[in-house]
């Protein structure tokens, strides 16, 4: 590990929190339903946490799982396994039990932190009755009153720091493993653009255990800036309510969040002094929406485009960049390549479509389950292959259209076909099925499906129920219609141009064709 | 079919099989019976289902966080329009 790095970064992530705590200790670092904990507390706080998960077998560079909804208690988790020198795994809570325990029997954690909702959920039979050390994480955070932090551990910039999981190629949630450096170039790259400092704050209403909710506690844990976790997005106006209580100057979101806010609250009109960015993030905002926020008062609007793989930001659109370029995501963060290549890989001119490749210090170390070079995501010369389709101008702005995959983006939430179908698959007389993510004005994008099953009563009303019992709604086909076969290839796999041409039938939209012959 | 029925039937269509079972008094909202995304469907639904357009303001705990709310809401909608 280089002196410079050190000196540069303290002790990797970990780093962020010491230097807030010395220099804004009094200051909030978060504030959750009317709760605060100071920077120094939260510091003090994760070195009790860290000493508790030390006790149960933990220790830096093993791995430990969180399982918890948004709460103070979820972020001194974070920190305290971080304090710790050990590895964070973020399990999205909100998976059904059986995905939650491939995550965990794939990841194998040292111990496992979890908030006392989750901790019962760990005692149904879908969990292995050896599961680690369970440590609930409000009973250790008031355990500890020694007040005082970890030690500090040394930690090599390029070790894995988190574990993040989220949908990939095979079906099943994927395990990206970013080090200490991915995520610290990333936020820092983020920041020279943005130029936030202390003063900013910002509401989280993204669930933690995503790189969105990451990188905005990790980004004001870096500026000294306040992290005010916000109610769900179910009633619009309770977060306009928030950002006006709150007195947060920042609010990310998906283009869900936005359109929702639009359309079903005050938002766009409401007094809010404080308020001063606005970053549209996870898929493309309607022009029009872009400048509905634009026309709020003393209020920049920021868009990024990224993946949890490349740490995440690939590219960023500060306010009124992109007002003679509608459509386009931005440019590169410092530091961050990206290229437009063809199928052989080899660099296209700018106007050109083609898949949008990335390199830099953000990309991951790779996936848990090591497939990241077999799949093609990670390539020989370490370059990231998102998967997305687009161009980039002769100015080296990125337009994106379409996705090379056949993943699936509904309310800022990444989603493979295979999730679903393999879920529709397992109701009892179903033969198979094949899933679509089909235009959604809301959505970005909803979820459609043709299942092969035999044509009964409350058949598509009770596989859809099937789906909901395992699934979220988001990922719970919208529209579902019964077939007697799907199309083949001539090698009997199923060919989904074809099967697309059918559901464009039933949906009576020809349209979903000529987009989906544009996604490649 | 009665009213609350008729809205229990459409959370159902959108929540879990736990949420079948659901009370007129059970909370709808916090518990996360109905998340974000089947929220706006639900609100979308009143307005086509019962023919009015929910203001902002209306868009509240006291008007959605249970069924039995829900309905008072509706009811309230009905009388207003039959009075008109």
């Amino acid at each position: 590990m280089s002196s410079a790095w050190n000196a540069q970064h303290g002790h990797g992530l970990m780093g962020l929190l010491r230097r807030s705590a010395a220099d804004f200790a009094a200051k909030p670092a978060a504030t959750a339903d009317g709760e605060s904990i100071s920077f120094a507390c939260l510091l003090a706080t994760a070195g009790g946490l860290a000493r508790e998960l030390s006790r149960r077998g933990a220790f830096a560079g093993s791995r430990v799982a969180i399982l918890s909804e948004n709460s103070l208690d979820a972020i001194v988790a974070f920190w305290g396994v971080l304090s710790l020198g050990a590895i964070n795994v973020d399990v999205p809570v909100q998976l059904s039990d059986d995905v939650v325990a491939s995550i965990l029997d794939e990841c194998r954690p040292v111990v496992i932190l979890a908030s006392s909702d989750q901790a019962k959920r760990l005692a149904c039979e879908a969990f292995a009755s050896e599961l680690p050390p369970l440590l609930i994480i409000d009973e250790v955070r008031h355990s500890d009153r020694s007040g005082q932090p970890f030690s500090e551990v040394s930690v090599d910039p390029n070790d894995v720091a988190m574990v993040i999981y989220t949908s990939g190629s095979t079906g099943r949630p994927k395990g990206i493993m970013l080090t200490h450096d991915n995520v610290l170039s990333n936020i820092t790259a983020a920041n020279q653009l943005t130029g936030f400092s202390s003063s900013d704050s910002i509401l989280i209403i993204v669930p933690l255990y995503y790189i969105h909710g990451r990188f905005q506690l990790l980004t004001h844990a870096l500026l000294g800036g306040s992290v005010v976790l916000g109610p769900g997005m179910q009633l619009p106006e309770s977060v306009v309510n928030c950002l006006k209580e709150s007195e947060v100057t920042g609010f990310s979101g998906v283009p869900f969040h936005f359109k929702a806010l639009m359309s079903r609250s005050s938002f766009t009109t409401a007094h809010l002094p404080h308020l001063r960015y606005l970053l549209v993030t996870g898929g493309a905002l309607q022009t029009e929406d872009i400048a509905r926020l634009n026309a709020m008062p003393d209020v920049s609007v920021h868009l990024a485009y990224g993946q949890t793989e490349a740490s995440p930001r690939v590219t960023w659109a500060g306010p009124g960049e992109i007002a003679g370029r509608p459509g386009s995501c931005g440019r590169p963060l410092s530091g961050v390549i990206v290229e437009i290549v063809d199928e052989q890989g080899r660099s296209m001119a700018p106007g050109l479509v083609g898949q949008v490749v990335v390199g830099g210090p953000g990309i991951m170390r790779g996936y848990v389950s090591g497939d990241e070079r077999d799949t093609g995501k990670i390539d020989d010369a370490g370059r990231l292959w998102t998967g997305d389709f687009g161009y980039l101008d002769e100015d080296g702005y990125l337009f994106l259209g379409g996705r090379a995959s056949e993943m699936i983006k509904s309310a800022g939430q990444r989603i493979h076909p295979r999730e679903i179908e393999d879920v529709i698959n397992s109701y009892p007389c179903v033969v198979e099925s094949i899933v679509f993510g089909i235009d959604d004005p809301g959505l970005g994008q909803r979820i459609a499906a043709l299942v092969v099953a035999p044509r009964e009563k409350g058949i598509e009303e009770n596989i859809r129920k099937h789906c909901l019992d395992r699934l979220s709604y988001v990922r719970t086909p919208r529209e579902l219609f019964l077939v007697t076969s799907l199309p083949k290839t001539a090698s009997g796999k199923v060919d989904r141009r074809a099967a697309l041409e059918v559901l464009a039938t039933f949906l009576q939209d020809a349209t979903i064709l000529t987009r989906d012959s544009k996604n490649g | 079919m009665d009213l609350r029925n008729k809205i229990r039937s459409f959370v159902a269509s959108v929540s879990s099989s736990a949420a079948t079972d659901i009370d007129n008094d059970d909370a709808l909202l916090d518990t996360g019976v109905i998340d974000s995304v089947a929220m706006i469907e639900l609100v979308v639904w009143v307005e086509e289902e019962f023919g009015f357009s929910i203001e902002i303001d209306e868009l509240t705990q006291d008007n959605f966080g249970t069924i039995d709310r829900l309905a008072k809401f509706i009811e309230s909608h009905d009388s207003e329009s039959a009075k008109r």
